[in-house]
């Protein structure tokens, strides 16, 4: 067990210093294009990793992640208006989705299967509508610019790296946690983990007020690095965007969702390119992929390759 | 001794319109064992999820340790110390055995509720399970399946264990554990190892209900037709023609029954 520990502790050193020196170094040798593209890729990983946390972790298949999205997305515009700094901005973000996440858990916490799905969606469905509606606040459809100086876009790029590392680091240690084995339990076996003596209420509302705060921070840097907000960041397709990165990427790992939403961001930038519309095409048949081929997801399958290759028995 | 752990008056449920149990009045004192026997569909799990407050009762009242439960949720029954293991297998297939143990066990951490959380190396050793440690809890056979689920079900320490047809569809090693651990945690003597203070179980076969339980219960129809201490029970018509029935049957099946 000892040397097991130590071992792993080792792994993960070189794993971080890697990928740190990797993401480091890597606006060396992009060009400013690319620079926005990863720097999006990264911002989505945040999103879907909060999508990640409700569903991989917790089990509650939701397309209401747009709502905390969107709401994170114009707290920033209005905490700049009103003259708060980033760092401030940010935090609010994380704390008014945070907010809604817990109300909007609270709400729905009884429903289950796929009632709750269908729930969620019409959820984020009326969220949408609602800042249609409300021009006076949100700017409908043409939306409102969110008044800021940009630092550069390498500098944004660092700023998102260093947000999505803290990021992962929180979830990594979140489902480690005593916390984390209560939400995998609830998602394995909600019955039993109710008769071990966990509410199941009590757990849901928290992995929603977490992964709404999440995906708060994720639409308030995504506001940040492109300058404009619109009732559009509601729309309840980017609730299953988060959706299918996450399943793509693989559900129930915290690097999965970053994996599947950089993919799928550069597949929809080149396809785009190319051939105009067949972005969604693609994407319904990756999924099909996913979910037949590889059921643990692109990083499930990158792990026990590599276990594979290590002479190890993977997972 | 002699002090009640829990006191059932007129306990009743109904299935939308269907009677499951009717009126059943039962009550264990601190330190007994009480089987309860019937045949299928008698109300036997109904009843012990009624005590777990895992289904609403429909009417009656259920006392344990002197407070009320019949109306509090399941995990709160749980944390005052009832602790229900199910009829079917009932793991978290995806983590390993020893995370649905250490899982089980630190809700008694969480909720302060004892000094000590008992070890998970403990527990696993204890039900035999030490060497499975790793593995996922899918890939148990049956009857492993069923040792951890009464890891499970001890990781809480509950006063009142109540266990729903323990060694059914076990495979005789596995069920000579469960059958052996319940009679030892439920001996006066050993009793404090893990703070058990009564236990509650269901049961079909006829050799272990009347092996060491105090009480035995003969539910049938949805009614407790008799409670008595076992050489009482056994006494009762309707018992003898279960039993007679139960015997039919095995030799119907021309082996013993038990391990087909
Ligand atoms: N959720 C339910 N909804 C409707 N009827 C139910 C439900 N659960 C049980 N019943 C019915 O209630 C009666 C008692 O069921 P119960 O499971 O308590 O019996 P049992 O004595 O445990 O049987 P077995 O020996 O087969 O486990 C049965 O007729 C069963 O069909
Ligand atoms: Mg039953």
């Amino acid at each position: 067990m000892q040397t097991e520990a130590s071992w792993n502790l080792g792994k993960l050193l070189t794993v971080l210093v890697v990928v740190l020196t990797g993401f480091g170094v890597l606006p060396l040798f992009l060009g400013r294009f690319q620079v926005v593209l990863v720097t999006e890729a990264l911002i989505l990983g945040v999103y879907a990793l909060s999508f990640d946390l409700i569903f991989g972790y917790a089990g509650m298949l939701s397309f209401g992640q747009s709502i905390f999205f969107g709401v994170g997305a114009y707290t920033i515009l209005y905490s700049f208006k009103g003259g708060l700094g980033l760092a401030v901005s940010l935090l609010l973000a994380v704390f008014v989705a945070g907010i809604f996440g817990l109300l909007v858990g609270s709400a729905i916490v009884r429903i289950k299967g796929a009632k709750f799905f269908l729930v969620t969606l019409v959820g984020s469905i009326l969220f949408y509508l609602l800042a249609l509606d409300n021009r006076w606040l949100t700017g409908g459809s043409d939306g409102m610019v969110v008044p800021t100086v940009f630092p550069g876009l390498v500098e944004n790029y660092y700023l998102v790296l260093g947000v999505s590392l803290t990021t992962i680091l929180f979830a990594l240690i979140l489902v480690k946690s005593p916390l984390g084995l209560v939400l995998k339990m609830i998602r394995d076996n909600e019955r039993r983990a109710g008769l071990l003596g966990y509410s199941l209420k009590k757990y849901k509302v928290m992995t929603f007020t977490i992964g709404g705060g999440i995906a708060g921070l994720a639409g308030g840097l995504y506001a940040y690095t492109s300058g404009f907000v619109s009732a559009g960041f509601f729309h309840w397709t980017r609730s299953a965007d988060a959706v299918v990165w996450t399943i793509l990427g693989g559900a129930g790992t915290v690097v999965g969702p970053f994996v599947g939403a950089a993919l799928l961001t550069v597949v929809r930038d080149t396809l785009s390119a190319v051939m105009g519309n067949i972005y969604p095409v693609v994407v319904g048949a990756l999924l099909v992929l996913a979910v037949v081929v590889f059921p643990r997801g692109v990083f499930g399958l990158l792990e026990r390759a590599v276990g594979n290759w290590k002479g190890g028995s993977g997972g | 001794m002699g002090e009640t752990l829990l006191e059932v008056r007129g306990l009743s449920k109904r299935y939308d319109g269907f009677r499951a149990l009717k009126k059943v009045d039962l009550s264990l004192q601190t330190g007994h064992v009480k089987g309860i026997m019937g045949p299928n569909g008698a109300g036997k799990s109904t009843l012990l999820r009624l005590l777990a407050g895992e289904l609403e009762v429909t009417s009656g009242s259920v006392v344990f340790a002197g407070r009320a439960v019949r109306e509090l949720s399941v995990d709160r029954t749980s944390n005052l110390g009832i602790s229900y293991m199910p009829q079917r297998p009932s793991v978290f297939p995806a983590l390993t055995v020893e995370e649905n143990v250490r899982g089980a066990a630190q809700t008694s951490l969480i909720l302060n509720r004892t000094e000590d959380e008992p070890s998970v190396k403990t527990l696993l050793d204890l039900v035999g399970l030490g060497k499975r440690a790793r593995v996922r809890a899918v890939e148990l056979p049956f009857g492993e399946k069923r040792l951890l689920d009464l890891a499970m079900a001890l990781a809480t320490k509950p006063r009142l264990l109540l266990a729903d047809e323990p060694t059914a569809g076990v495979d005789r090693g596995s069920a000579e554990t469960i059958l052996g651990l319940l009679r030892d945690l439920s001996s006066p003597d050993s009793r404090g190892d893990f703070g058990l203070e009564g236990l509650i179980f269901t049961e079909h076969d006829r050799e272990v209900l009347f092996e060491f339980p105090d009480e035995i219960g003969f539910l049938h129809a949805g009614e407790l037709i008799v409670e008595d201490v076992p050489e009482q029970v056994k006494r009762h018509e309707l018992v003898r023609n279960y039993l007679a029935d139960q015997r039919n049957f095995e030799d119907f099946k021309g082996d013993g029954g038990k391990d087909a």
